[in-house]
């Protein structure tokens, strides 16, 4: 009896379980369910689209990525895509590619999940919308400007149901425009507070101007970018170049949209490492550098180029060290009035840089040679072997940053001085030279500290100064490369805009070939999305 | 246990906090241990024997007293080396009566009655019954385990006569010398060779991470777990987390039939590990030393370029290839080649491997206490293990302490517990990150000046990469700690004859935690004289703590009911196991730490930086079994387990795998009687039944959202985004296998098993691969693939005795054949340089073929001018060209074909062990045939980076006009000409491997037993020493976790001296 009473404890104990032993859950996430239930919620989930386009193969590198590609900057490695050697399976059209259709497939979720949802006030659902649609427009905008037509997702759609052909790129084109024109329907002028930095009714427009006169419809174009210059938008050209890239003076008048950085574990921008240096208090990699190009285009204030024909030869000297004893102080001399815009992108030769233990270093050559040099020590940066010109845009000074691949400065994807130089392009290619024309490129020059462009200037004269003033204005900012694809200037063997020349380091020496051919307007469709989507047709020149 | 203490300060001085904690444990141990003897475990047995009696009338217990008694005398030998065995139990046959033989191998026991049976057993010898018949004296033979088919297998939930399996079971006795003496450092290396179907791998030979990956029977699932369940003394386990020398045996159940008990979890095999226990020693406790020494070195390397002249040239050379400038003028490299013969200091030739790795140090210890009467049962160890690796300050040493303890209550409960306790240390510096930066790296940069400065980059300004490992493994300080503690309790029950019930709760406790920090250093520039990178000055040091922890609960209940009636044997097994197991982690850090002397975080006052997680599963099952023979010549067998998981919906959560089994013993039928001098034992079997496997992630099936924050306005902002795309529908992955096997014996000399499986897996979780629209987020699986593997093996074992000479040799191999029988048709699914993709093997490699090097690009031109192209780009002089194998007149991607085999075809491996008096020999070989691996890393890539990188030695031989006679293409820095796929990157990976070499020697007993030593054997032991391969990386068997199998910690060669001494 004693033995049954022991046994049947011990069976009556383990019966005693609770039938939902088998029902565990995520400790750190959230249920899909639950998403679209709560005006809290939403907003969480239309600030996960933010992020996705603030990964690093979206917009988190874009700056880096496209200005490498562009006339105004390069890797001084060289690479696979800047020397035209690429394969149809470069990591780099795979990762843009898929990164932009992640923030389409969470703009998506809200665009579906939030009209008419009972649980959400009806003002902030119309927002929140608005928001996706901009978000999804703008990832579109880029898919259309790299690989031309692409499939075309505008809804939650099963993965079964994505092996589709392409669309064209007129339709791509349309859902852009259209999202982009919705989102001003929605969108507020202006954020209060602790949403600053979403996007607004001005950043659809300007987007929206930006798609017109990629496709040159010019007379939209104007019209879009005027608006801009009107009440209720008060956006300005911020009064000092240089602070648009630091977080001290963000949230300015002149950022119609920036990506939104702090100096928190994966929340800030990786540009205190691609464009900083060794000397930086990061430690980084010159991932990015500006070109040789782009520096000597820069002009003195009263608008006269400078002389790069006077620039010490290296054959005159014995020795590298002997060489860089005449260069880096022609470097100085030359270039000490030039536009100051330079001096705020580019850390030219002979000048300091406050970096590492908030200490001057100063860019010299051979860098190894000057080490020990009072009062700076010479600036080392990722590519020694080379005499690069770092960027200083973006770049922290001192060590204000501690966090190496998250610094706070804000990543502007749409300026107002943008607007301004594409207002007076716009205008030019549809009406020709006109006072209007003149003024908006005169306040991006003079706030540069430039003069006035020379009056009587022909349309194509005109042109070409907004196409350089662009240049100097955006240098490091990853856009000069969508221009000049757009500009037909890519293939060409321009001395500015086109893509096929020798890079040079600051010592006029040859680095290699830069390649852009016909194909290379447009990238290709990834391979390996081709092989798991067989319905995917190839840019020419890619098969 | 005073013996055990002062041992163990002898071996051991550590960190004291270690002592600390072992002396506890030392003493829970002693306490164990003195309560079990000084209580009621010897002196009052006889009193518990005869309470117990009355109330014992069902049970077959018999007491002395009533019984006339005859007394029985004789003497034990082994039957190998003829030496006489002390220890040796005697037992009277259905009684409790025991005896043991003394120092002459002789015992004295009074039986019951004249026709008593004697059963005499050793550890490691099988069991021998000698009928008394009315003889005064009887003497006995045992024979060591091996020899016989009489063993016993553990199986799942109980255990079972080797003749009597109707199932693929391998089983490995751990109760040999040869295998205690090996300087093992995880149960999971110990396997090797040791079975046929049992692929053992050992990836990585970081001494605190060098467990192997085991398959059993190939590779049978794509993305779900591909690891065998590991069942510890009858629950889960990590294999790796036990002391080898607790070990009894290793049961590898590789059929359904042997493995559907345990269900969902068993498709990919089980391994069942069973710990050593007391036996009944009548009292006598026998206290066991086996400890050793060893001196390890790396096992496979490859050749690194450490001229610097030749590796700055052939960076010159790379450059030039690659359309861009030399960077390295030849002044500078004339000056470093003369210099260097004169000035190793500011002109190193440093070989990084020579500097980083380093014979070393590796040391075992264990000290055992065993023995117990008819009442009790103890078995307590205390391990140490000290392996200090190869490459400093990444050591590892760990107490190991276990304590199985049986008791009898009274005659129908039997209680026990085992305790076991682990506590690791793990040197700070990251083996992982070692390798990571270790390439990159240039031999002109001096490891460390003789004034202890650490050297930085001096070859000039093109080597900004340039690491130095030496200094980033010295400066990496933390601590990395494991504690881990296990218990178990547990009660039999035998409330009628037949009938046992068993119920278990079992706790596994693992704790992972440290700190971590590094210092910093100024690396130099000697040839100038300058800090070519500053560390020290100005530097913020950083602190961070880690804390990870898991935990499992298992409760077990099932009754075993066995029942005779007549020539009809059944035995029926039930039972219920549920099992919850949930893992934590937390880390933190913060910067500016004060002072290295106080790493912990309140030192610290700026950043701090917290994250932590959480996950959990369980899982609920049912099971049984039912035996059935008829007088042991036909055995029937079924199988089953009702699965619950929490790993799947709740309307997909239960699976049911049944399996059946049928065995004929031939050579019990009266018409094998003629033939039984040829095979005198003879036993077919064939099995069928059904396996799962959930071994994927805690919650697939659920559609989640997780953190995906942003900032505005300068503040963080919360956002969710889901990562992966879930599917609800998601399930088991089931196994259908069908196996079919022999057992026999030739000539009384050779025991041969041999078997045939066809293993079917279907509802695979197939991660289908989804279009990168849909933003790259992890795919839906779905149930839908079929894998299939099929082969045969066999395990034979031959022995033999030539005069004083005993043989035993054996021999193990395995065939296996890999296929997906379904997946997505010809679709070829890339998985690095391999594919999915139907009637192929699971990751068939999919590469160009090289046709040759291209000498003279004449060839190419004529080639163009007859319609050719060629894709990514135009081969020219030095470069491959590809071979063309389809139609087209264009060489690209659409010209690769199948090709290797990347599971391998054939696994072999096989023991000789020799006696000759008081010397044995052990040897122990494994080997791969059939297998092929790709390698492309930074060394094999032909695209080597030249940044501050080192190279492979075999760079040099690359094409140039002046060296044309090569099998290496010209080398590029970026360019992709001769890095696509190629079957140049494919290399046979097979290999054969004298894994153990062991000689001992036995001192007679009589020479050690004036000391009160019962056995003193010394042995020296080569481990991994001899290995056969063409493989071009590092060892075959690691794997690199970095670039395409590039640098991994390398697996050691170890020789080692030891000492086994039994009290």
């Amino acid at each position: 009896m004693k033995k049954l009473i022991f046994i049947l404890t011990i069976l009556l104990s383990l019966s005693s379980c609770n039938d939902d032993f088998l029902d565990t859950k995520p400790y750190n996430a959230l249920s899909s369910l639950n998403v679209w239930t709560s005006d809290g919620n939403a907003i969480m989930a239309v600030n996960g689209i933010y992020n996705a386009l603030n990964r690093t193969n979206a917009l988190g590198q874009y700056y880096k990525n496209f200005s490498n590609l562009g006339p105004d900057g390069t890797n001084y490695n060289g690479g696979s895509v800047e020397m035209g050697i690429s394969t149809n399976r470069d990591g780099l059209y795979l990762n843009t590619y898929t990164s932009f259709y992640r923030v389409i497939a969470y703009a998506n979720n809200a665009i579906a999940n939030l009209p008419g949802n009972a649980n959400i006030t009806e003002s902030l659902a119309t927002r929140l919308i608005g928001e996706a649609k901009f978000l999804r427009g703008l990832s579109y905008f880029y898919l259309l400007q790299l690989y031309g037509g692409v499939i075309i997702l505008d809804k939650p759609t099963l993965p079964s149901e994505t092996y589709l052909t392409r669309n064209t790129a007129a339709e791509v084109k349309a859902l852009v425009i259209a999202d982009f024109t919705d989102a001003i329907q929605k969108l507020p002028v202006s954020y209060a507070g602790a949403d600053f930095g979403r996007v607004t009714q001005g950043a659809a427009i300007a987007m929206l101007g930006k798609v017109y006169l990629y496709d040159k419809q010019w007379a939209n174009a104007v019209g879009e970018f005027s608006k801009l210059m009107t009440t209720p938008y008060d956006y300005e050209l911020h009064p000092e170049y240089y602070q648009l890239f630091n977080y001290k003076w963000e949230n300015n008048k002149e950022h119609i949209f920036a990506l939104q950085q702090v100096m928190e574990p994966d929340l800030g921008s990786d540009y205190d490492m691609l464009y900083g240096g060794r000397s930086t208090n990061t430690a980084a990699w010159n991932n990015g550098c500006a070109s040789y190009i782009a520096v000597s285009n820069y002009t003195l204030p009263d608008g006269s180029a400078v002389n790069m024909t006077t620039i010490p030869k290296r054959s005159d000297y014995a020795t590298e060290y002997a060489f860089g004893l005449d260069l880096v102080p022609w470097y100085q001399t030359t270039f000490a009035n030039v536009d100051k815009r330079l001096h705020a992108n580019v850390v030219m030769p002979g000048y300091t840089i406050f970096g590492n233990e908030n200490e001057e270093f100063i860019v010299n050559w051979p860098y190894s040679d000057h080490m020990s040099d009072t009062p700076y020590r010479a600036y080392r940066t990722n590519w020694t072997s080379v005499a690069i010109y770092p960027w200083r845009k973006f770049v922290h000074e001192g060590e204000e940053n501690t966090q190496r691949w998250d610094s706070p400065n804000d990543l502007p994807i749409i300026r107002y001085s943008d607007v301004l130089l594409m207002y007076a392009e716009a205008e030019n290619e549809a009406s020709g030279v006109s006072q209007d024309v003149y003024d908006a490129v005169n306040l991006v020059r003079n706030r540069a500290g430039v003069d006035d462009l020379p009056v009587g200037l022909t349309q194509d004269a005109m042109r070409r100064s907004i196409w350089l003033e662009r240049l100097k204005e955006f240098a490091g900012e990853g856009i000069l490369f969508f221009d000049v694809k757009r500009w037909g200037t890519a293939s060409t063997t321009d001395p500015v805009f086109g893509l096929n020349h020798d890079v040079l380091d600051f010592r006029g020496i040859k680095l290699y070939t830069r390649v852009f051919a016909e194909k290379d307007y447009l990238w290709p469709i990834p391979q390996q999305e081709r092989e798991i989507n067989t319905n995917l047709d190839q840019n020419p020149g890619w098969e | 246990m005073r013996k055990t203490f002062v041992l163990w300060v002898l071996f051991n001085p550590v960190t004291r906090k270690l002592i600390m904690e072992l002396k506890i444990i030392v003493l829970i141990g002693f306490f164990n241990v003195a309560n079990v003897f000084g209580t009621n475990a010897f002196s009052e047995s006889a009193k518990v024997t005869s309470e117990t009696e009355n109330s014992a009338s069902e049970t077959n217990l018999t007491s002395v007293s009533d019984q006339q008694q005859f007394v029985v005398s004789g003497t034990v030998t082994d039957a190998s080396t003829g030496d006489v065995m002390p220890g040796v139990n005697v037992l009277v046959k259905g009684k409790t009566l025991g005896a043991i033989t003394d120092i002459n191998g002789k015992y004295t026991i009074a039986v019951p009655d004249r026709n008593a049976v004697l059963v005499f057993s050793f550890i490691g010898f099988s069991i021998v019954e000698a009928s008394v018949e009315g003889k005064a004296i009887v003497d006995a033979t045992l024979v060591s385990e091996t020899l016989a088919l009489e063993e016993v297998v553990v199986i799942g939930y109980g255990s079972q006569r080797k003749v009597n399996l109707t199932g693929a079971v391998s089983s490995i006795n751990f109760e040999n010398e040869a295998i205690a003496s090996r300087p093992l450092t995880n149960v999971s290396t110990a396997l090797v060779g040791l079975s046929s179907g049992m692929f053992v791998v050992q990836g990585d030979g970081t001494p605190s991470a060098d467990g192997a990956t085991i398959k059993i029977r190939g590779t049978g699932s794509l993305n779900a777990s591909q690891n065998p369940l590991v069942i510890i003394d009858g629950q889960p386990g990590d294999m790796n987390t036990i002391n080898p020398n607790d070990v009894a045996s290793v049961s590898i159940l590789k059929d359904a039939a042997s493995s559907a008990i345990y269900g969902s979890r068993a498709s990919n095999g089980v391994i069942l590990i069973t710990t050593k226990s007391g036996m009944d020693t009548n009292g006598k406790i026998t206290l066991n030393y086996t400890g050793n020494m060893g001196f390890a070195k790396p096992g496979k390397l490859f050749e690194v370029i450490s001229n610097t002249a030749d590796h700055m040239t052939l960076n010159n050379l790379i450059q030039s290839n690659s359309g861009l400038n030399p960077l390295f003028t030849q002044e500078r490299i004339d000056e470093w080649r003369e210099n260097s013969k004169t000035d190793p200091i500011l002109y190193p030739n440093t070989n990084w491997w020579d500097v980083i790795i380093k014979p070393n140090t590796i040391q075992n210890h264990n000290l055992t206490a065993s023995g117990g009467n008819d009442k009790i049962g103890f078995y307590s160890s205390l391990g140490y293990l000290n392996n200090n690796g190869i490459i400093d300050n990444t050591g590892y040493s760990r107490f190991t302490f276990r304590n199985n303890l049986t008791y009898k209550v009274n005659n129908w409960l039997k209680l026990g517990n085992n305790i076991t306790a682990l506590f690791g240390n793990a040197d700070p510096a990251d083996a992982d990150n070692i390798f990571r930066y270790w390439e990159a790296t240039s031999p002109g940069c001096l490891p460390k000046h003789p004034d202890g400065r650490y050297g930085g980059n001096m070859t000039g300004a093109a080597e900004q990469q340039t690491n130095n490992i030496v200094a980033s493994i010295e400066s990496a300080l933390g601590e990395k700690n494991t504690q881990q503690y296990s218990g178990k309790v547990f009660a039999i029950l035998n409330p009628l004859k037949g009938l046992e019930i068993n119920g278990s709760y079992f706790v596994d406790m693992y704790n992972y935690n440290g700190w971590s920090s590094g210092k910093p250093n100024n690396y130099w520039d000697f040839q100038n004289e300058v800090i070519m990178t500053p560390g020290e000055i100005g530097a913020r040091l950083s602190i961070s703590n880690f804390y990870s922890k898991w935990q499992r609960q298992v409760y077990d209940l099932f009754a075993k009911y066995t029942l005779s009636i007549d020539r009809h044997n059944f035995i029926a097994l039930v039972g219920y196991n549920q099992e919850y197991f949930k893992a934590n982690n937390f880390s933190a850090s913060k910067r500016d730490l004060y002072s290295l002397d106080i790493p912990v975080l309140d030192a610290a006052p700026n950043e701090p930086q917290a994250s932590g997680s959480a996950n959990d599963f369980a899982m609920r099952s049912y099971f049984g079994r039912i035996n059935y023979d008829f007088v042991g010549r036909y055995l029937f067998e079924a199988n089953f387990r009702y699965d619950g998981s929490s790993r799947f919906s709740p309307d997909n959560r239960w699976g049911f795998f049944p399996s059946f089994s049928a065995g004929w013993r031939v050579s019990e039928e009266a018409f094998w009687s003629s033939l039984k001098g040829i095979i005198s034992y003879l036993k077919v079997r064939t099995s069928w039944g059904q396996l799962g496997n959930n071994g994927i992630g805690n919650y697939d099936w659920q559609s989640v959202y997780s953190a995906a924050n942003h900032s505005f306005n300068g503040a963080i902002v919360r956002g969710l985004a889901p990562s992966a795309i879930a599917n609800s529908e998601i399930t088991w992955e089931t196994t259908d296998v069908l196996n079919a096997g022999a057992d026999f014996k030739l000539f009384n000399k050779i025991s041969v098993t041999f078997d045939y499986y066809n293993k079917f897996t279907h509802g695979i979780l197939a991660n289908v691969p989804i279009p990168y629209v849909n933003g790259g987020l992890t795919a839906p699986r779905v149930n839908s693939a079929e894998v299939r593997n099929s082969g045969i093996e066999s395990d034979i074992i031959y022995n033999t005795q030539v005069g004083d000479l005993a043989i035993t040799l054996s021999l193990n191999g395995s065939f296996n054949k890999n296929e997906i029988v379904k997946y997505k048709g010809d679709y070829l699914e890339p998985h690095g340089a391999g594919v999915w993709t139907e009637g192929e093997p699971i990751g068939v490699f999919w590469v160009r073929e090289i046709d040759h090097i291209v000498q003279d690009v004449s060839e190419i031109n004529s080639l163009e001018g007859e319609g050719w192209t060629f894709k990514p780009s135009t081969p020219g002089a030095g470069d491959f060209l590809y071979k063309s194998n389809n139609d087209d007149k264009i060489i690209d991607d659409n010209d690769r074909i199948l090709k290797g085999n990347p599971i391998p075809k054939f696994t072999y491996g096989g023991t000789l062990n020799l006696r000759y008096k008081g010397f044995d020999l052990y040897a122990l070989m494994n080997g791969v045939a059939g297998w092929d691996k790709y390698l492309s890393s930074q060394f094999f890539s032909l695209l080597p980076r030249v940044d501050g990188y080192l190279h492979s030695k075999d760079y040099l031989d690359s094409w140039t006009p002046e060296n044309k006679s090569t099998t290496m293409p010209r080398l590029y820095l970026s360019n992709p000409k001769n890095n696509q796929q190629s079957d140049y990157f494919l290399h046979d990976a097979g290999y054969l491997r004298i894994k153990t070499l062991q000689l001992g020697y036995t001192i007679p007993s009589r020479l050690v037993q004036t000391a009160g030593i019962d056995k003193l054997r010394a042995y020296i032991n080569l481990e991994n020493f001899f290995t056969f391969t063409s493989y071009p990386g590092m060892d075959p068997e690691n794997d690199g976790s970095y670039y395409n199998g590039a640098v991994t910690y390398p697996l050691m060669k170890t020789i080692s001296f030891g000492l086994m001494v039994n009290l």
